[in-house]
């Protein structure tokens, strides 16, 4: 906190607001980020269950007759599909009746199926295993399994991670973005006077009076400063040095 | 597995994707009755095997038991929901037919012209693998539904013979 015991309150003030909006900010994008992959997760769960049903149902015959040409057809209903990269059928016997791969995929599968209906979430997919049922008799005839691409997720995080660095980057209290010119301007002013905020400071606690008595235009080179000179000191700059930590409270708020 | 274990396995998988019209059982519980005419192929003499047998042994389907009933040219061949015609049975084809014309009787054979005389599913062989041909219309005059999936794999035969007077 020493590091600190300088700066002007107006400062301290805009640190905190800094830091209070930024950890808002920052904790409201992990919440967002950690919503939309759920959801986004959780919707792509429903939609493979969904297909795992459909092409399932509709592959039974090909299972039942070991008909492969029917069922890659089948399978092949899945370039509908962008996201599944590849597909595949085993028989009861968990030997694969056919396959499917999207055009570019990694030809990936698993050699043999899963005993039970799950969910395989790998590095940069999803894959689920579900068996395959005979409508009448109920009993299993194959499974199936299909695994889908995250990489829609990855791009959506992406650009999810671009609005909150811009969001971030223009937030009204940083001092960036529109504004910033204006502030670079108010600096270069000060800056004018060979002296940054925080040297300004220092005259103001130690050497400003000093320097004052030995030039009474040492101070107002710089606009801001005369004006603040002015405000603070109507008459005499002796007061200055002598302010109490009211005043200079009162003052640094007022600036 | 030999052929008749593949062709028993068919003909039980027949039976889940083909749809009887309710008045084609006699009622609610009532079994699914398969009938062989003619000489069981099925029947493997040198291991005492009923390939057929085993094949349905302990199924149900919808809740029906399913049986076999070995048959004989004068029995009452509509009694049964699927009738397998024997290659013996070959002379008889277009009598046997033309009385189950319009039964609910899904009739199957491994007879060459099978369909063409009015049968509905015949077996054909191809190389190393067990296919057959479906004839629909027959099918759709028995008031029998058969899964489109199930037409998507056979051959399709659509002929309808004429009526002898």
């Amino acid at each position: 906190m020493k590091l600190l015991r300088d700066v002007p309150i107006k400062r301290k003030l805009t640190l905190i607001f800094l830091i209070t909006t930024s950890t808002a900010l920052i904790l409201a994008s992990a919440a967002l980020f950690s919503y939309e992959y759920r959801s986004y997760r959780n919707a792509l769960k429903d939609e493979l269950l969904t297909l795992a049903q459909i092409t399932g149902d509709n592959s039974s015959v090909a299972l039942t007759f070991d008909n492969p040409e029917d069922a890659a057809e089948i399978l092949g209903t899945l370039r509908a599909q962008p996201q599944i990269v590849s597909a595949c059928i085993y028989n009861l016997h968990g030997v694969p009746l056919t396959n499917y791969f999207r055009l570019g995929s990694e030809h990936i599968l698993p050699a043999r199926p899963s005993a039970a209906t799950d969910f395989v979430l790998e590095k940069d997919h999803l894959g689920y295993f579900a068996p395959i049922l005979n409508k009448k008799t109920k009993e299993q005839i194959g499974t199936i399994y299909l695994r889908a691409d995250l990489h829609v997720l990855r791009e959506r995080v992406k650009l999810y991670a671009v609005i909150v660095s811009l969001v971030f980057y223009f937030r009204p209290d940083s001092g960036a973005g529109p504004d910033r010119k204006k502030n670079h301007g108010t600096k270069r002013l000060f800056d004018a006077g060979g002296k940054n905020e925080r040297g300004r400071t220092g005259q103001f606690h130690g050497h400003f009076q000093p320097d004052v008595g030995a030039n009474p235009n040492a101070g107002c080179v710089v606009t801001p400063i005369q004006r603040r000179t002015r405000t603070t000191c109507p008459g005499t700059h002796q007061r200055t040095s002598t302010a109490s930590a009211a005043e200079r409270i009162d003052f640094e708020f007022r600036r | 597995l030999c052929e008749y274990e593949v062709k028993a396995a068919f003909l039980y998988n027949f039976i889940k994707f083909v749809e009887w019209p309710a008045s084609a059982f006699e009622g609610k519980n009532s079994p699914i009755v398969i009938g062989v005419l003619g000489s069981d192929p099925f029947l493997d003499t040198s291991s005492a095997t009923n390939y057929l047998e085993d094949a349905i042994a302990g199924k149900t389907i919808e809740d029906r038991r399913i049986v076999v009933l070995h048959l004989e040219r004068a029995s009452d061949l509509s009694s049964c929901q699927l009738l397998f015609v024997s290659p013996s049975e070959k002379n008889h084809l277009k009598e046997i037919l033309q009385r189950l014309r319009g039964k609910h009787v899904l009739t199957v054979s491994e007879t060459e012209n099978f369909c063409e005389q009015g049968g509905i599913i015949n077996f054909i062989r191809q190389p190393g693998k067990v296919r057959f041909e479906i004839n629909p219309l027959m099918a759709e005059e028995g008031h029998l539904k058969i899964n489109s999936r199930l037409l998507n794999v056979a051959k399709i035969i659509s002929v309808q013979p004429r009526i002898n007077p």
